[in-house]
């Protein structure tokens, strides 16, 4: 069952670039110039009960955009969505009972007054009855660790302590469905584990969908099997993430020698395949375009002749994959 | 409902929550209406009445309209600009509600409390300070 359902959707923003200075401002008041961008452009996509999902992009490839039209908050220019069976902006009221939405650069709790305040909104607003409260956010409360947070008011709350209560502000009313915009945006390496393992959490116990967005690969690598790459409003990869990997790392591994003696070029072998590059007086980088098979050989090479003092076989990591993807665009697909 | 009373709840957790907020209105209103009493003394100089208007008359009524306006007074219009121009409005948008209905059910919140908590102790200050008489005949 899809949870999920987009098809061509796209969205136009009209934007109007504003003449310089002052004589310009006032010109601007008669006549303005339009120019007509499409953030999200013709996108579709489908989304299983209790996937987690990894949207990810560079910075204005149209992710929140996306997840604004996904909950309802921008209409799109064209295309269908549906999520939970329903058109989110046209019965928007009924569909915000059924997902659960994170900004991760907005607050959705009342600034001036103590989290458990805005709790107490929030469950009269979703109609959370006491017990289904008390046994759910109980839990909630319990594994974020936000119990002693809660009679704080938010403006007193650090960054990670606000973010942990956002996070269960936005599940107050257990919803099958969620969205992530950047949850983790500036927190530390703690409260980010405490986060994911959270997510994966309710994730297994409730069959939530998870729909993330982030910077942080390590957040998608820890959490996400499918990953969605959206470039300029388009996507441009949508699989699975080991695969990702395999793609990108055939034809390109690295190995890293450290010699116990300084070394010249002329005591490693030669292949076509092989590149190799002086990272210092005793270690030498070679690039391989080429399988495991070619990489145990010129390892194999290389150790008869020189004393080695380490070898170290580079992984590329999905960060230096996403990199490649966002410089060069998507080669291998 | 129950939603709609809670939020006048929140709304009056949200006046109390800055103390000094809270005395230095009262303060200030008091300020006002002092400024406002000695205006009107002075434009009666040493007259009785002006159109058969006495300055005991005319204090009450600028104590009364000042503290009346503590009532029906609130900024929840600017509120709900500052949320469009900050793009706060978004959050709003993911909740079962009615935006409008709840920003009313919030400013009545803000009135009551201004009521109970402004304007009547405000009132018994200026009361103490100047010379106020509440009559029901005119």
């Amino acid at each position: 069952m899809n949870v999920i359902e987009v098809q061509n959707l796209r969205k136009e923003f009209k934007s109007f670039s504003s003449r310089s200075g002052l004589s310009g401002a006032f010109r601007d008041l008669f006549t303005r110039n339009y120019k007509v961008h499409a953030a999200v452009d013709t996108i579709s996509l489908n989304i299983k009960q209790g996937e987690m999902v990894g949207y990810i992009g560079e910075n204005g490839a149209g992710k929140s955009t996306t997840i604004k039209m996904l909950t309802g908050i921008l209409t799109p220019t064209s295309g269908s969505i549906i999520v939970n069976g329903m058109n989110p902006h046209k019965q928007r009221e009924e569909f915000v009972r059924t997902i659960g939405v994170v900004f991760g650069q907005r607050s959705q709790l009342w600034w001036d007054i103590a989290v458990q305040e805005s709790f107490r909104l929030l469950k009269k607003v979703y109609r959370v009855s006491d017990e289904d409260y008390n046994s759910h956010m109980g839990h909630v409360i319990e594994t974020l660790e936000i119990g002693p947070l809660l009679d704080k008011p938010v403006r007193k709350l650090s960054l990670g302590q606000r973010m942990r209560c956002e996070l269960a502000a936005a599940l107050i009313h257990n919803p099958p469905l969620l969205f992530l915009d950047e949850p983790t945006i500036g927190l530390d390496v703690l409260v980010k584990l405490k986060i994911r393992k959270f997510l994966k959490e309710i994730n297994e116990q409730y069959k939530t969908t998870i729909l993330l967005t982030t910077h942080d690969l390590t957040d998608i690598e820890a959490l996400c099997e499918r990953v969605v790459l959206l470039d300029e409003g388009k996507i441009i990869y949508d699989g699975k993430l080991n695969q990702l990997h395999t793609q990108a790392v055939k034809g390109r591994k690295q190995v890293e020698f450290e010699f116990l003696a300084e070394i010249s070029k002329d005591n490693l072998p030669i292949a076509e395949n092989v590149q190799w590059e002086q990272k210092d007086a005793t270690t030498w980088l070679g690039s391989i375009n080429g399988d495991e098979q070619l990489v145990s050989r010129l390892i194999s090479e290389v150790v008869q002749k020189n004393p080695i003092k380490n070898v170290r076989i580079n992984e590329v990591s999905t960060e230096e994959i996403v990199r490649k993807i966002y410089e060069e665009g998507m080669a291998f697909s | 409902m129950s939603m709609y009373i809670e939020m006048i709840r929140i709304r009056f957790l949200m006046m109390l929550a800055y103390r000094t907020n809270y005395y230095s209105g009262i303060l200030i209103y008091s300020i006002n209406i002092g400024a406002y009493y000695f205006l009107w003394s002075a434009i009666y100089g040493g007259k009785e009445e002006i159109q058969g208007l006495s300055v005991l008359q005319m204090t009450t009524y600028v104590a009364v309209a000042w503290m009346a306006r503590a009532f029906y007074f609130n900024n929840i219009d600017r509120e709900i600009a500052a949320e469009i121009q900050e793009g706060k409005v978004a959050i709003e948008m993911i909740r079962p509600y009615n935006y409008l209905g709840m920003k009313t059910m919030a400013a009545l919140g803000e009135g009551i409390f201004r009521f109970l908590f402004f304007s009547i102790p405000g009132m018994i200050i200026v009361a103490l300070i100047f010379p106020i008489s509440f009559s029901a005949s005119l």
